[in-house]
């Protein structure tokens, strides 16, 4: 360890604002990485420290809300799989970065690009010649029986690629100050997208102490990704895709987040296929070919041909793909065999071998029980280790040995015995601490830091910095996103200006001009589309429950009559949200109502129900999130928090108010702000089929309705379209049906008639990009065309009559349901010709072997 | 030498059109020391858009395929020739015992042992477990020269399993084979590689094809009309020894190999998957004539 590193001096403070270092315990079992001893700072936090002791505790706090707040109005998230509801956490990130110095990272950086080096050349080696296995230096048994070792890969390396593209590594700090590898990352590294956000936002929330510290940046590192990657594709014809497995995913706003950075296209396996031998990613427009994936999907559910038979994540075909070099995958399938921490015991020996080096970073203590001798140690000294399967195996934990009863531990080495190749222990490594800031004052955490390499023609390149995460309790072992904790902004400072940049190679290619956004993928087109429908349903449901609530809270007016429940049905496409307001006492029909209402509105367990519509748009709007605006994300982000904690009728009437401003902020945000393209299109046929089925839905219920209640029943109409104003403007008179159905129904010019939506549509869908340039018109526009002609040629001379007779009623409700039938049959046939990844794919039952 | 004509045709129909389909077969035969391959040929229609060839990881031929256009039926026919030179049965007292090949091959690092090693382990559909131990415990007594042992396991799996094809699918887990003594030539294989590897005998599992029609005199052996399984098992100084449990023989020369793998998920004659298709409907017919000695 350099002196100079960890030179250590009484802390001075120079203002009396605050006492950040207070009671900070400096624990002696742990190396901790601000103070050396109680009160004795380590000369490269001294600066920092100084700064947030100026801050003072009231100020800390404050920022630190902030940066809970900036995150979540970012929507940045980590999905919690044991979370019954399905929600995702909001990424907590301390106000405390990490600090390392730039002396002390560089041997770090050293020891990380050297062993990438080491697991590339092992990675093309066991998917290649074995040499490792025949020379001895690696035993057959723990290649053959790892789960991660891909036999249908063997011989599919990409050629003249490296072999890792991206690796990561989680470090600890031994108490003794010796940086220690606890896990090799080689599948499909998360964590990377974090990192830069973390940046992001604490550079935002301490923008003096950042600037002031020096740190290191991190655009470099994501700078050589995308040159990195760009030299990849076998032809600059094709696109780069970012492989996700979906929402559900724990880090999938990472995904989202990434690909949006690197201007990749994020997909999901079924956005993909494979045909002649290359891989295609399916878009509205056509196919278009892939050159390189960047998988966050592990390499086993890769290929649903040829590997997991079980798997949707990606499309069959896919390993042939690779085969036939028109793909590259990055990492490579097969390369989740270097995860084993099996390998660890033989680093030493082959970085001897392979590079004639010493390994610069040891690797955590580390016996593979499958070697005999190691068994014997492992068995004899279980209790000072944790032992760990070698593949992460749902019903086969990892546990720390002394914290096992007797029992346990036998039948934990009986289990070792049975399957030695499956286990490794490994040596428990006490974390070094770093200070949090918890309450009002800092706290020692254990900690972990997540670095990242990529590779580049002439080796690795490190993140200078990378994710730090602490245990979520002072005496944690296990740092885990799933077990909850908090992660850090890693500052590497550095202690001479930077000059990093001269060493960039020349940036890719010069931008060339475009006006096109891309194609836009049909899983995409599908999500906008969608996004649009939920956006009016959940505004139309809005104005509907707002329309009643008010009603309900005006006592002295009260109606509990069945135009309410009769509107609340109609919205709610379902008669299982009807509400029962009918056939009670006065007073208990409020109470009933009350208990109805707050179900139907904030129900999200209950299809139908108002927050269920408002779930289904934020998650539509999180699949969409690429081609929305960061201004419309944010104002979906937003609508989240609404309907939510409401108490009373009065509080979930100011939910709605601001639930039907925000929507109209997001319509506008989206008129304004996205390129009119496909994916616009898409998402503005959405919006108005759906406003054009809601305002119909209103209509039919009006007519329906007693006639005794009309004046009421058509003022309500008019409000749960916003078109009150526009109707008084119009017609001094009081609210009369007919002139009701002309401005709700005929008219072309009011932007809330089913005849403004459909004149809308077709304007849309005359744009919609055809596979084959045809004289005739597509389904689409005949449909359109359909609906709007019907539109057009209805009479509603007769109906300005004051009553009108059975046959009037009739061909009402033959018109909106006749309309009706044809967008929903529209929105059916845009499914079908554009949204082609709903295909259904099945595995052929496979011939087997039956003879006698 | 004996010159063998083999045809191996499947089809699939299905009830809703298949826009496309990809495919992996392991249907060419492999050349071994006791066979050479002829002229061979994957007849498939309608025609694919994509068809290649390779080697796999066990040195298998593996053919994937695509077709690209709408079909109703997937037809896929292998027609080989093969070359068989014929081999005396093993001397079966004349191996090492048994504990001394478990002892040696865990341990033997030349190229072949090493091959060997990874057909001691578990794989996808064979798990060693207590119930496969047990059985195999009665054939491997102490001292046993390893093939004699291995020769009484496979006659006791033919005389205590049922031939039973209804009893089974692809998808029968193994110890369910073992529970009930019922199943097809894969499973009996799959038994027998269990209990194998339950010793620390090395065991891999062939796909390949019996002789349907057979020269006068000698028995005849029923119900070829399929594709075959056995089991292949290694004894240092003399290579890969097949066996056949659902025969309870020695193949000789009227077994004719395609591929070998770990067990049944690594050979898989035909596998794919497909757009569509509705329930599709399976048909396959084997023959295996002789056609020179």
């Amino acid at each position: 360890m350099p002196e100079s590193t960890y030179a250590e001096a009484p802390f001075q403070r120079d203002t009396a604002r605050g006492d950040t270092l207070a009671h900070y315990p400096v624990l002696s079992a742990r190396f901790d990485e601000m103070c050396a001893s109680p009160g004795a700072v380590r000369s490269h936090w001294q600066y920092a420290l100084r700064a947030f002791d100026a801050l003072g505790p009231a100020e800390l706090s404050r920022r630190r809300d902030e940066v809970q707040q900036v995150l979540r109005e970012n929507g940045v998230t980590y999905n919690v799989y044991t979370d019954p509801q399905g929600r995702t956490r909001p990424w907590a990130l301390d106000v405390i970065p990490a600090l390392l110095t730039s002396q002390e990272w560089r041997t770090i950086e050293q020891g990380l690009i050297q062993r990438a080096e080491l697991l590339n050349l092992i990675g093309a080696d066991l998917y290649g010649s074995q040499q490792l296995i025949h020379d001895g230096l690696l035993p057959p048994e723990l290649i053959y029986t790892h789960p991660g070792f891909l036999r249908p890969c063997h011989g599919a390396l990409p050629t003249p690629a490296p072999y890792l593209c991206l690796y990561a590594a989680d470090l600890a700090r031994a108490p003794d100050g010796t940086i220690t590898v606890l896990d090799d990352r080689t599948q499909a590294p998360s964590g990377a997208g974090y990192a830069l956000e973390n940046r992001l936002v604490l550079s935002r929330i301490l923008p003096s102490l950042y600037r002031d510290a020096q740190v290191h940046r991190l655009s470099l590192f994501f700078r050589t990704l995308r040159s990195t990657l760009a030299a990849l594709a076998p032809s600059n014809q094709t696109r780069t895709t970012l492989l996700t497995p979906g929402p559900q995913n724990e880090t999938y706003f990472e995904h989202v987040y990434l690909a949006s950075y690197l201007d990749y296209t994020l997909v999901q396996g079924d956005d993909l296929t494979v045909r002649d031998g290359r891989l295609w990613l399916k878009t509205v427009g056509g196919l278009q070919q892939v050159g390189v994936v960047v998988r966050r999907v592990d390499d086993v559910f890769c290929d649903p041909l040829e590997l997991h038979r079980e798997s949707l994540l990606a499309p069959p075909g896919l390993l042939q793909a690779v085969r036939n070099n028109t793909v590259v995958v990055a990492n490579p399938l097969g390369s989740g065999v270097l995860e084993n921490p099996g390998l660890m015991a033989y680093l030493p020996q082959i970085a001897k071998v392979l590079l004639g080096q010493d390994l610069r970073l040891a690797s955590v203590p580390t016996w593979w029980c499958g070697d005999e001798q190691a068994l014997a140690y492992v068995v004899d000294h279980i209790e000072q280790l944790v032992i760990k399967p070698v593949f992460p195996n749902p019903g086969t934990a990892t546990v720390h040995g002394a914290r096992l009863s007797a029992q346990e531990r036998d039948a934990l080495i009986q289990n070792i015995r049975a399957r030695p190749h499956f286990f490794v222990g490994q040596e428990q490594v006490a974390l070094s601490t770093t200070p949090v800031f918890t309450g009002d004052h800092l706290e020692p955490r254990p900690m972990v830091l997540r670095s990242f390499l990529v590779s580049r023609d002439d080796g690795y390149v490190a993140m200078p910095g990378g994710l730090t995460r602490v245990t979520p309790d002072a005496d944690g072992w296990l740092v885990s996103g799933q077990a909850g904790g908090l992660s850090k902004d890693t500052w590497i400072l550095a202690s001479e200006p930077e000059n990093q940049f001269s060493l960039i190679p020349a940036p890719e290619h010069s931008v060339s001009i475009t006006r096109s956004g891309g194609e836009v993928p049909s899983r995409m087109a599908d999500n906008l589309f969608w996004l649009g429908r939920y956006v009016e349903r959940t505004a139309g449901g809005a104005r509907v429950f707002r329309e009643v609530l008010q009603r309900v809270l005006d006592t002295e007016t009260a109606r509990y009559d069945t135009s309410l429940s009769a509107f609340l049905s109609a919205h709610t496409h379902s008669t299982a949200t009807y509400l029962r307001f009918i056939g009670y006492g006065e007073r208990r029909r409020l109470t009933v109502a009350e208990k109805e209402l707050f179900a139907t509105i904030l129900d999200a367990d209950q299809p139908g129900s108002l927050r269920f519509h408002l779930n289904a748009l934020v998650h539509a709007g999180q699949a969409a999130r690429g081609r929305l605006s960061d201004d419309a994300w944010r104002a979906i982000n937003r609508l989240d928090h609404e309907l939510a904690q409401v108490r009373s009728l009065s509080e979930m009437l100011e939910s709605l108010e601001r639930l039907i401003i925000g929507l109209a902020a997001v319509n506008g945000l989206n008129t304004e702000s996205m390129a009119r393209g496909h994916g616009f299109r898409f998402m503005e046929i959405g919006r108005r089929l759906e406003r054009a089925l809601y305002t119909l839905s209103l209509l039919r219920t009006g007519c329906e309705l007693p006639s005794e209640t009309e004046k009421v029943v058509w003022e309500m109409v008019l409000a749960m379209t916003d078109s009150l104003m526009t109707y008084r403007r119009r017609y001094a008179s009081a609210v009369q049906a007919g002139a009701v159905l002309d401005l709700l129904l005929l008219d072309e010019s009011n932007p809330r008639s089913v005849g403004y939506q459909i004149v809308q549509i077709r304007d849309q869908v005359t744009g919609l990009p055809r596979k084959k340039p045809r004289p005739h018109r597509s389904a689409e526009e005949r449909i359109v065309l359909e609906a709007l002609t019907t539109l057009q040629v209805t009479d509603l001379e007769r109906y300005s009559m004051s009553t009108w007779d059975e046959d009037m009623y009739e061909t009402l409700s033959q018109l909106f349901a006749g309309l009706s039938t044809r967008l929903l049959s529209l929105s059916e046939t845009l499914s079908r010709d554009y949204f082609s990844h709903i295909e259904v794919q099945q595995q052929l039952t496979a011939t087997r072997s039956t003879s006698r | 030498m004996i010159r063998y004509r083999v045809t191996h045709a499947t089809e699939y129909r299905y009830t809703a059109s298949v826009p496309q389909c990809q495919n992996e077969a392991h249907l060419l035969p492999r050349t071994t020391p006791r066979q050479k391959g002829g002229h061979a040929q994957l007849r498939i229609q309608p025609s694919p858009a994509v068809c290649q060839d390779r080697e796999d990881f066990f040195g298998n031929r593996v053919t994937y395929f695509t077709i690209q256009e709408p079909h109703a039926s997937l037809s896929v026919t292998a027609r080989s020739e093969v070359l068989i030179i014929p081999a005396a049965p093993p001397q079966l007292q004349a191996s090492p015992a048994w504990e001394e090949v478990r002892h040696s091959v865990s341990k033997d690092t030349s190229r072949a042992g090493i091959e060997a090693r990874q057909f001691l382990l578990d794989s996808p559909l064979v798990h060693s477990n207590t119930e496969l131990a047990a059985y195999a415990a009665t054939s491997f007594v102490p001292n046993r020269p390893l093939l004699e042992a291995v020769a009484d396991l496979v006659q006791r799996i033919y005389q205590e399993f049922t031939y039973e094809p209804e009893a089974t699918t692809v998808s029968t887990p193994l110890n369910e084979v073992l529970d009930h003594h019922q199943g097809v030539c894969q499973d009996f294989a799959h038994v027998a590689i269990g209990c194998l590897r339950t010793q620390g005998i090395a065991a891999r599992y062939v796909s390949g094809y019996l002789e349907t029609a057979v020269p006068d005199g000698q028995p005849q052996l029923t119900g070829a009309a399929a594709s075959h399984a056995w089991v292949s098992v290694y004894c240092p100084g003399q290579g890969w020894i097949d066996f056949d449990p659902t025969n309870n023989s020695i193949p000789t020369d009227q077994h004719i190999t395609v591929a070998w793998g770990r067990d049944y998920s690594d050979v898989t004659p035909l596998k794919g998957v497909v757009v569509g298709g509705g329930s599709p409907a399976l048909d396959v017919a084997v023959t295996a004539e002789r056609i020179s000695s």
